[in-house]
């Protein structure tokens, strides 16, 4: 491969400068009429005129002067603006390459590629983005594919050809969205959304007005932004790459090794561990989505995900005895779940006798529900805590259940581990046991990962394992990121 | 494993499994962290004391006070029993480190692991001629603390090298 120099398309100097222009007047616009003023067009259109024209300049100078040049071996960036810089991305230090076509790629017939490596310092945002007609992008993309994956095939191949691995209706789709989120995110939405009916019930357009925002915010645009990132999903896997398409609107193929999977996640809040189903996850740099979800599989009953897994991430698939916490640990638990719900309880009550005059016998008995309620709810955390963290280990893997009313199983290679510890408090410390914490790459960054409380010599294995497998050569640097 | 024997030490500074345990000066400056704590945390409470009068706030006051007796009396032992547990130790393939007050951590990092090592000194620890050393990698940092200079040079240089020659073998 010769060394191939780029430039952005010169459509993105036009993206940037009708972007600025719109939110410039979106903005000149809102502060004029919240001070109740006149417009004046004139004027208005000579503002927006001169940012308009310095933005364009600015974009054009910073397009004119900005390379990518692929080698051989790697990506270099050179930017020669007034904060020079030169990026030198090798090719197997990349974690994934991600093709996206967003509103402005839309309107010009292009595609943006985002280049991600494996750390976890600017995990979530990609190291080099670069913008080409679309025909452009897609050659450039299997050549680096060839590059990086071994993988051969072209982009109209992958998306006539070959067929995805599992079959995702936009139907599923939809009820990942709407379940997919965490509980206390719905119940959150849910609370607003019964604030603002409230508000409207009695009038008070301001608390409708609020609690409709909120329910929006935190509820109706997750959702909707789910359903078009992930409609018409589809994921295959050749050879050792891993591939995700999806989008309604906005698509986007995002391929990655397995080498460059950091751990694997099954995951069920709470509506779907009832139902049956869960998700399955992938933490690898650069393929989180903007909900922070890494996904790989929407959510599915837990025996059709489970042997999805089997086909998509078998390095990842531990089916060994699981450990559950002993009845020891429920009282230890209790140490500190007990006294939470009673100061609840407690704090309730007081709160109902400082305002025993002020208020309405209903308001002093819906302050009285959620006290209780509050209580119920610690102390049923605690018994579901108890009851789902487990362990396990295997020769390469080993799998920490955790959580409380939402669950996750997640799926971890020793080789993976960056930092291992354990830590035992004094209750613990009485009857041999301790908590395991692992400190591993993700998506964003990095993650820390505690278990449930299990005895000592069975957690402590983890981190011995992990410098073992160093001391003896099973552990093979070139297989990890 | 955690036990609070394994926290003994021999004539030498070490355990029995060849941990190594902190400089006295140590104690000191955590000492003076406790001293500052006390006296923000006092503040707090006068302020509390002071502004919240009247008969309506007697539990508020009472709160405040309570607070801060119990942030004062943690403050007070807290060295003494921190100084008494750090261990650490530097092995040939990872970093041991052993501390803690009621919950007791014992961390791993294999040196194998490590990606930069930062040896960093406040305005306190610079008072006692002491240093924090700090062991990044991809998924984290861990910290070896209140070491005395030299000694935290000398192991930021020594983890330094073994990364070194890790990456020029692989070469």
């Amino acid at each position: 491969m010769t060394d191939s120099v780029y430039r952005n398309h010169f459509t993105t100097i036009i993206a940037r400068t009708l972007s600025a222009v719109i939110f410039i007047s979106i903005w000149i616009l809102y502060m004029t009429f919240s001070n109740e003023e006149e417009l004046k067009v004139e004027y208005f259109l000579a503002v927006v005129a001169v940012l308009a024209l310095a933005v364009f300049c600015v974009s054009w100078r910073i397009w004119k002067l900005t390379t990518y040049t692929f080698t051989d071996s790697e990506l270099v960036v050179f930017k020669n603006t007034v904060w020079k810089a030169k990026v030198e991305i090798r090719y197997d230090r990349m974690a994934s390459v991600q093709v996206v076509r967003g509103f402005w790629n839309m309107i010009f017939g292009t595609s943006t590629l985002k280049f991600n490596v494996n750390s976890a310092v600017n995990s979530r945002n990609a190291e080099a983005t670069l913008v080409l007609r679309k025909d452009l992008a897609d050659e450039l993309r299997e050549t680096i594919n060839n590059r990086m994956f071994g993988k051969f095939t072209t982009s109209l191949q992958e998306d006539t050809d070959i067929p995805s691995m599992i079959r995702v209706t936009n139907a599923e789709v939809v009820i990942h969205s709407l379940l997919g989120q965490p509980t206390w995110s719905i119940v959150f939405s849910l609370l607003m959304l019964l604030y603002s009916v409230w508000g409207l019930a009695t009038g008070s357009a301001g608390n409708f007005i609020i609690g409709a925002a909120m329910f929006v915010f935190t509820m109706a645009v997750p959702v909707v932004k789910v359903i078009i990132k992930y409609g018409n999903y589809r994921i295959y896997r050749i050879g050792d790459t891993i591939t995700v398409h999806s989008g309604l609107f906005v698509t986007s193929r995002k391929s990655f090794k397995v080498g460059k999977v950091n751990s694997a996640r099954m995951r069920s809040p709470l509506v779907p561990r009832i139902l049956g189903m869960c998700t399955l996850e992938a933490e690898v740099v650069g393929a989180m989505d903007d909900m922070g979800i890494p996904l790989i599989c929407p959510l599915k009953k837990k025996a059709v995900v489970r042997d999805f897994m089997k086909q998509i991430l078998p390095e990842f698939y531990l089916e060994e005895e699981v450990i559950h916490q002993g009845p020891v640990t429920l009282g230890i638990m209790a140490v500190k779940s007990v006294p939470a719900a009673a100061v609840w309880l407690a704090a309730s009550l007081i709160i109902r006798d400082v305002y025993a005059d002020d208020l309405d016998s209903i308001w002093l008995n819906v302050i009285l529900i959620i006290g209780i309620a509050g209580a119920a709810v610690i102390l049923a955390y605690m018994a579901s805590r108890y009851r789902v963290r487990t362990f396990s280990s295997g020769e390469k893997l080993f799998r920490i259940t955790r959580g409380g009313f939402d669950i996750a199983d997640e799926y971890l290679m020793y080789d993976r581990v960056q930092i291992a510890g354990v830590s035992s408090g004094p209750i613990q410390r009485r009857y041999g046991l301790g908590t395991l914490r692992i400190m591993t790459l993700s998506s964003v960054g990095y993650r820390d990962i505690r278990s449930g409380i299990f005895p000592m010599d069975v957690i402590v294995q983890v981190p011995e394992t992990v410098i073992g497998r160093i001391r003896d050569g099973r552990y093979d640097y070139r297989e990890c990121p | 494993m955690l036990g609070s024997d394994q926290f003994e030490t021999d004539e030498n500074g070490l355990t029995s499994d060849g941990y190594r345990c902190l400089e006295p000066s140590s104690k000191k400056a955590m000492y003076i962290v406790s001293l500052i704590i006390i006296v923000v945390a006092a503040a707090a409470a006068f302020a509390v004391v002071f502004f919240a009068k009247g008969d309506e706030y007697r539990w508020e006051r009472i709160a405040a006070v309570a607070a801060f007796a119990l942030v004062a009396a943690f403050r007070i032992v807290y060295p003494v029993i921190y100084y008494r547990r750090y261990r650490y130790r530097i092995a040939e393939d990872a970093v041991d480190i052993r501390r803690g007050v009621f919950v007791i951590t014992h961390e791993l990092v294999p040196i194998e692991r490590i990606h930069q090592v930062e040896v960093s000194s406040g305005p306190i620890l610079r008072m006692f001629n002491l240093a924090d050393v700090a062991i990044t990698t991809a998924g984290g940092t861990a910290y070896i603390q209140y070491l005395e200079k030299d000694e935290a040079e000398g192991i930021a240089a020594k983890l330094k090298d073994v990364v070194v020659n890790i990456l020029q073998e692989r070469d």
